[in-house]
């Protein structure tokens, strides 16, 4: 008798529900009737980040009825801005960093972020990380630790804008064979071209002897075959 | 079976009958001679018909009568006698029995009387009203049934699935149930 009792609590416990019933009026069954069941469709909605500068709210994942909007909200990180969204956005209307999602259809949407850019495309987040907090553009244009290279300079070099001793320049030239060893430091995360040009560098054409992929070293040299030619070098970055 | 009679020359004072041995006690009957008087040998001779009784009865919400019959519900044999059946409201005819095989399933049936039909009966039955149950997605318990009308009972009802997937992200959900054509309440 205990087992059959617990028997039953078990059973109450997986959700059984009462079953479904239709009753009639006070004056009972009188006429032909209908029962239709009504039904709903559903679709599903996935939002998701493109990365992790943002994220997104609202209706990321769910079942949503057919008619009804989605809404889901874009988040950009800090020194980070919400650029769009890519998917199943036909239909679809944003207003702000909000996307109104029309459930006419399943939906698989994506919210894309990018950082925010201050004067030559330095990344303010990047400035910030070196302090440079003091108005966005004025700090990019600006060479805040005088080593001769301004801040967006230094960010295209991957150097460090607060340290004058990290900066992209030449740190040595030397005859070697039959040419000319060049060495250079910079930063690590650009790429670095060393190009050559025969005679004065004015009005030459310069051409690319040597690419330096990142992760690049601080320091580099390579040796230039300048063909017992006068000539000059240069060194690039950019990423 | 009964008998009764009746006198075809009047008269002479016949006695009919001793109350209380199935005959009835009628006025006196009598039979007269002609002008010239009694001048023959003469003889009465009493004339019989026989009867059947008729009586009908009604089951299951109905009424009816019985035509062709005197008023002790009797009738002739060889008449043809008419039975009626009245279905009450909501209430339908359904047959007769007690009656010739070949007229139960007629209401109104007129036939010739051969023997007593002293349990004809009509039955009736009450009207019933049909109830459907569809849905455009996933099987039903059950799509017809049927009830008294009037009947108060409640009736349980159900689909296979409450959900059904109509493509990789998409899907029916049922959401209840709509009740149409009478009164009444769904518990979905």
């Amino acid at each position: 008798m205990v087992g059959l009792i617990s028997l039953v609590i078990i059973t109450a416990g997986l959700g059984a529900r009462a079953q479904s019933s239709v009753s009639p009026g006070a004056s009972g069954w009188t006429n032909n009737a209908g029962v239709v069941w009504n039904w709903i469709t559903q679709h599903v909605v996935q939002a998701t980040a493109s990365s992790a500068n943002g994220y997104v709210t609202g209706n990321t994942d769910d079942w949503m009825d057919a008619g009804s909007t989605a809404v889901i909200t874009g988040v950009a990180n800090q020194y980070y801005v919400l650029t769009g969204w890519s998917g199943d956005t036909n239909g679809c209307i944003g207003e702000g960093s909000t996307l109104y999602a029309p459930m006419t259809q399943p939906r698989v949407l994506v919210a894309w972020f990018t950082a925010m850019l201050a004067s030559n495309g330095v990344p303010v987040w990047w400035l910030a990380e070196h302090g440079l907090t003091n108005g966005w553009d004025a700090e990019a244009l600006a060479d805040q630790d005088h080593d001769g290279l301004a801040t967006w300079q230094e960010w295209r070099a991957d150097t460090d804008p607060t340290n004058a001793c990290s900066v992209l320049k030449f740190s040595a030239a030397q005859v070697e064979g039959g040419g000319v060893r060049v060495s250079w430091q910079g930063g690590s995360l650009a790429t670095q071209y060393l190009d050559w040009c025969e005679g004065t560098w004015s009005g030459s054409a310069w051409q690319t002897t040597f690419t330096n992929l990142p992760p690049t070293p601080t320091a580099t040299s390579h040796v230039v075959n300048s063909a017992g030619t006068t000539g000059a070098c240069r060194v690039r970055a950019e990423r | 079976m009964s008998r009764k009679g009746s006198v075809v020359l009047v008269g002479l004072l016949i006695g009919v009958g001793i109350a209380g041995l199935g005959f009835e006690v009628k006025a006196q009957s009598s039979v007269s001679p002609g002008p010239s008087g009694w001048t023959n040998n003469a003889g009465v001779v009493w004339n019989w018909a026989t009867q059947h009784m008729i009586r009908s009865f009604y089951v299951g919400g109905g009424t009816g009568s019985v035509s062709g019959v005197d008023q002790e519900n009797y009738a002739y044999q060889g008449s043809n006698v008419t039975l009626s059946a009245i279905a009450n409201a909501h209430h339908h005819f359904k047959f007769w029995t007690g009656i010739p095989s070949a007229y139960t399933n007629n209401p109104n049936p007129t036939f010739p009387v051969d023997a007593a039909y002293t349990n004809a009966t009509a039955h009736f039955g009450i009207d019933q009203v049909t109830i459907t149950q569809s849905s455009p997605y996933s099987a039903v318990t059950w799509s017809t049934t049927n009830v008294d009308y009037g009947s108060t009972d409640s009736l349980t009802i159900g689909t296979a699935t409450n959900q059904v997937q109509i493509g990789p992200a998409s899907r029916v959900k049922r959401v209840g149930a709509t009740l149409t054509g009478n009164q009444g309440t769904v518990n979905p």
